[in-house]
């Protein structure tokens, strides 16, 4: 006996329909199929059984169970393009490996930028009639609304929208829970109380300073740090944005500071340096385009630390770098020539408007040229140090 | 990616590549590859944690290695049957040029 079950919007909580396919299994229906696009799940009727279900994600056509996950109890049910459902007989507790959720993780990711950029353009609209409205009803001008069938058109875009948002906000909660068992981002610094730390501060044990804009040469920033810990100035911790350091007197030390982007991380990336020794210091708080500064401190006779051992590697980190920091201007390049191009700011105002116009934004791409051309100094010098 | 694609990106193969393959004869975490590696080679490779991030990374895209999660939800790597074909064609490569080296090696003493 055969049950279609249709489950809209399965893949934005994985662990919500996992549970509810277990519960399924529960009361005697086993998936045997399901489709991803037309939210169908196809059960077979049986005996009530207790399993555990894994949905995974998988771009490449590789079996998604390996060995090790074989020899855990854990089998295919079915797959569905990139979805994957396992399933497991064993209780919860006895499973020891289990797949991988970063898969899912990152595609989750992907999609709720795609309809979080969706519902924002949709809301952005109500937003607007809705400023106008309230303005309308504070202003002393007569004003009537136009009876239309048509907004019930518009009621129904904007409800959309709403529900659109609501989907946003659950892929993004389901998300943050399946990373919370990946993801330790605790770094490593000694937490003092605010009130201790500007005892300190006021005493001289603490110092502050402040580096503006430090990725667009992460090299000197690696310098400036070690010099600092040879003088005896132990970075204490950072602000949250990355603007401050906060040092504190201590012994002179030999530690390595490595600055790394990455585009996306994976819980993995933690995991692999903070294993081999480095202690994290500072992380950007996006999970895209992440800046991470990582610490080792070492012997004062042994080689300095590397993280990047690889010549070839370490020069595709350098060019990585340097891409997305010249790259990052290039919108503010973009909406500023279409500006020029266009007329409107020459005939909206009068000479001054016009002039503080051209004065800011120039001075805007001058500074943008600026960092562009120190990333590429940064390039440069890594790859005469790689003497490639 | 296919075979062909996969031999046409690694052979010949850099050490580093090279050895992260070669210790995966049994699952790994990343720091068991890095100290794996080290004490096959006397101390002489110490691959850095961003080499090895950044080459995994790499190898999972292509399907030669697969990741799962232990019980801490520490990632554990493992080669897959295309990554294990992909180290054999290097394996018998290096034995072809070993097996030249000692063969003309006092040609040069």
């Amino acid at each position: 006996m055969m049950k279609k079950v249709f489950k809209p919007f399965w893949s934005f909580d994985v662990q919500e329909t996992e549970k509810w396919l277990s519960s399924m299994a529960a009361n005697g229906y086993h998936v045997i199929e399901f489709h991803r696009y037309t939210h169908r799940f196809v059960f077979e009727e049986g005996d009530p059984k207790k399993v555990i279900y894994q949905i995974g994600f998988d771009k490449n056509q590789t079996n998604v169970v390996s060995s090790a996950l074989e020899n855990e109890g854990w089998v295919k049910v079915s797959r569905s393009k990139h979805w994957y459902i396992l399933v497991n007989k064993q209780h919860q507790d006895e499973i020891n490996v289990s797949p991988h959720r970063e898969g899912v993780i990152k595609h989750n990711r992907k999609v709720m930028y795609i309809i979080g950029a969706v519902s924002a353009y949709i809301l952005f609209s109500f937003f607007i009639f809705l400023t106008v409205f309230v303005v309308m009803i504070f202003s002393s001008d007569p004003w009537n609304v136009e009876g239309s069938p048509l907004w019930s058109l518009t009621f129904l875009f904007w409800f959309i929208g709403f529900l659109i948002l609501f989907q946003t906000i659950k892929l993004y909660r389901s998300n943050e829970r399946l990373s919370r068992g990946i993801e330790e981002l605790k770094d490593d610094s000694i937490e003092f109380s605010r009130r201790e730390e500007k005892r300190l501060k006021d005493l001289g044990e603490i110092i502050v300073k402040r580096k503006f804009a430090w990725w667009y040469s992460p090299d000197k920033l690696e310098e400036w740090l070690e010099k600092k810990e040879s003088e005896g100035y132990n970075l204490h911790r950072m602000s949250k944005i990355g603007n401050k350091f906060y040092f504190r007197k201590g012994p002179t030390r030999k530690v390595r500071y490595c600055i790394d982007y990455q585009n996306t991380v994976q819980g993995s990336y933690f995991d692999m340096h903070q294993e081999t020794g480095w202690k994290l210091v500072y992380t950007s708080k996006s999970s895209w385009m992440k800046w991470t500064i990582w610490s080792l401190e070492y012997q004062k006779e042994s080689q300095r630390p590397e993280m990047y051992t690889d010549k070839t590697n370490h020069l595709k980190q350098a060019r990585r770098i340097t891409f997305i920091n010249v790259g990052g201007m290039l919108p503010l390049v973009f909406v500023v020539s279409m500006l020029f191009s266009s007329s409107t700011p020459f005939t909206m105002g009068g000479a001054l408007t016009t002039s503080i116009f051209f004065i800011v934004f120039g001075l805007a791409i001058l500074l943008n040229l600026y960092q562009a051309l120190k990333s590429m100094m940064y390039y440069s010098r890594v790859k005469k140090s790689l003497g490639s | 990616m296919d075979l062909e694609k996969v031999l046409k990106v690694y052979i010949p193969m850099t050490e580093t590549a090279f050895y992260i393959l070669l210790s995966l004869t049994e699952p790994r975490h990343g720091y068991g590859i890095v100290k794996h590696v080290e004490s096959i080679t006397e101390g002489r490779i110490r691959l850095g944690s961003g080499t090895v991030y950044g080459t995994l990374s790499k190898m999972q895209k292509q399907g030669i290695i697969t990741v799962y999660s232990d019980e801490k939800r520490k990632t554990i790597y493992e080669i897959t049957s295309i990554g294990k074909k992909l180290i054999t064609v290097e394996i018998n490569r290096l034995k072809e040029l070993h097996e030249n080296a000692l063969k003309y090696e006092e040609g040069f003493l």
